[in-house]
């Protein structure tokens, strides 16, 4: 039994390293003449074989996400030449997970338009990792239906991090997810209304904004969905929002008056001096440190005003939320 | 060039060799403080922000300080594309930025443009 367990542990770590070694081979062949297909075209190479496809999938996609413009074209010329869309379609049938995610990388960076009914089959997975990337590769090979279909996913997936989705619909552009995710934040629940809000904000996506303000006027949305907008319109600072700003700074929920209050510490005038003042004296610590820190941030007031106004509080609590920020512009 | 991710490093260096540049390459942080201390000025560098032990910020501080140093040209290629970083890296002493994914083409112009400038 020991001899057998013996020469099964030697058999394997024989196996990976004669893989490990093809693995180099390839990469010592394919490193050069990808990175001499990134600069121009090239037109042929060595043949991968099937049982090194993974390894050669790896590098290519590698380099493909490297690289932009006119060498990301060029790699994805030499794929197509190689039948690499085939490769990975075969691959995509494979029971491995990790095999399935570099066929669906891959395929995204092919934009492989014949893939897309399997690709928008696996955006529906339950293996997060393998919906979210089969989600990635749709909008790669068509942003506009992809962020259609999948705003509800978008919306309802809590197993997609907010950081990939972040990225992914960065990839999308902006003028493809504002509609569709601006339209959806408002007829979801708020809680995923406000994620969505929150996916325009992150991407900076200004385009969102007029049907944003438009819904946000109409009223009736949910405190956290205000939360959501308010915050939005302080990142994206159209000065045509700061008066939506202003009119919740008294709302009776505290998250939507520190929304509020920090989006008024970007957008905000000289005339919301006096408003930022006010809160200092806000019942919710939260709300008092932001309107002091939005005070301290204002461009336009000088350090000598601000000690003047931290002179004028007669609230213990005003006077102590301002006074580490006095301290800071003091030692600046 | 101080870079660590590999595949970028093989990308770059071919690019520029096939320019006929000569590339001093560090991996980390540590190794690029090495070279910075030990070598004359190159013409031009290019240095990747999130780098081990040392991020390119610390390093374009500590270029700055080098007399014989700092009028070398710093370009940073980073993935951190956010404003703030790169608002960071200028404030610090870079003279240019270029983000990954990056255009090869971009690269060397941008590289051309500080080189032929060069005293």
């Amino acid at each position: 039994m020991t001899f057998l367990l013996l020469f099964l542990v030697l058999f394997i770590r024989l196996l990976r390293t004669l893989k490990e070694r093809r693995r180099e081979r390839l990469f010592a062949v394919w490193r050069p003449l990808l990175a001499q297909t990134i600069s121009e075209i090239q037109l042929e190479g060595p043949r991968v074989r099937e049982k090194d496809i993974g390894h050669f999938l790896y590098l290519w996609n590698y380099y493909h996400e490297s690289v932009r413009g006119e060498a990301q074209e060029h790699l994805t010329r030499l794929a197509y030449l190689m039948g690499i869309e085939r490769a990975a379609l075969r691959l995509l049938q494979k029971g491995r997970i990790s095999d399935r995610l570099l066929a669906v990388t891959t395929l995204g960076n092919l934009q492989a338009k014949l893939a897309w009914e399997e690709l928008h089959r696996l955006a529906f997975s339950a293996s997060p990792l393998l919906s979210l990337v089969s989600a990635r590769a749709m909008i790669q090979i068509d942003r506009s239906s992809a962020v259609s279909l999948l705003v509800p996913l978008i919306a309802s997936r809590s197993d997609w991090p907010d950081a990939k989705l972040v990225s992914i619909l960065g990839e999308a552009g902006c003028e493809a997810i504002a509609g569709p995710l601006s339209e959806a934040a408002f007829s979801a629940s708020p809680e995923r209304g406000a994620r969505l809000i929150k996916l325009i904000e992150a991407n900076h996506c200004v385009a969102a904004l007029p049907l944003v303000r438009a819904r946000i006027q109409e009223g009736n949305l949910g405190d956290r969905l205000i939360a959501a907008c308010l915050s939005l319109f302080g990142q994206l600072r159209d000065p045509i929002d700061v008066e939506i700003v202003r009119s919740y700074l008294r709302h009776p929920n505290w998250l939507v008056r520190l929304a509020a209050v920090t989006a008024l510490g970007r957008v905000g005038t000289a005339e919301d001096e006096e408003k930022l003042i006010g809160l200092l004296s806000d019942t919710e610590w939260w709300v008092r440190h932001r309107a002091a820190e939005a005070l301290a941030n204002l461009p336009f007031l000088s350090r000598r005003r601000l000690a003047e106004i931290y002179a004028e509080q007669t609230n213990p609590d005003a006077k102590g939320v301002l006074a580490p920020f006095l301290a800071e512009a003091e030692a600046c | 060039m101080a870079e660590d991710d590999e595949e970028a490093i093989n990308i770059i260096r071919f690019l520029l060799e096939r320019e006929g540049y000569e590339l001093h390459l560090a991996t980390d942080g540590r190794q690029a403080m090495e070279l910075i201390d030990n070598m004359e000025p190159p013409q031009l560098i290019l240095l990747d922000i999130m780098l081990p032990y040392v991020n390119g910020f610390q390093l374009v501080t500590h270029i700055r300080q080098k007399t014989e140093w700092q009028t070398v040209p710093i370009i940073m290629v980073t993935a951190k594309t956010s404003e703030e970083d790169v608002v960071r890296a200028l404030d610090n002493g870079a003279n240019d930025y270029v983000a990954k994914p990056f255009s090869p083409k971009e690269l060397l112009a941008r590289l051309k443009r500080f080189v032929r400038s060069a005293p």
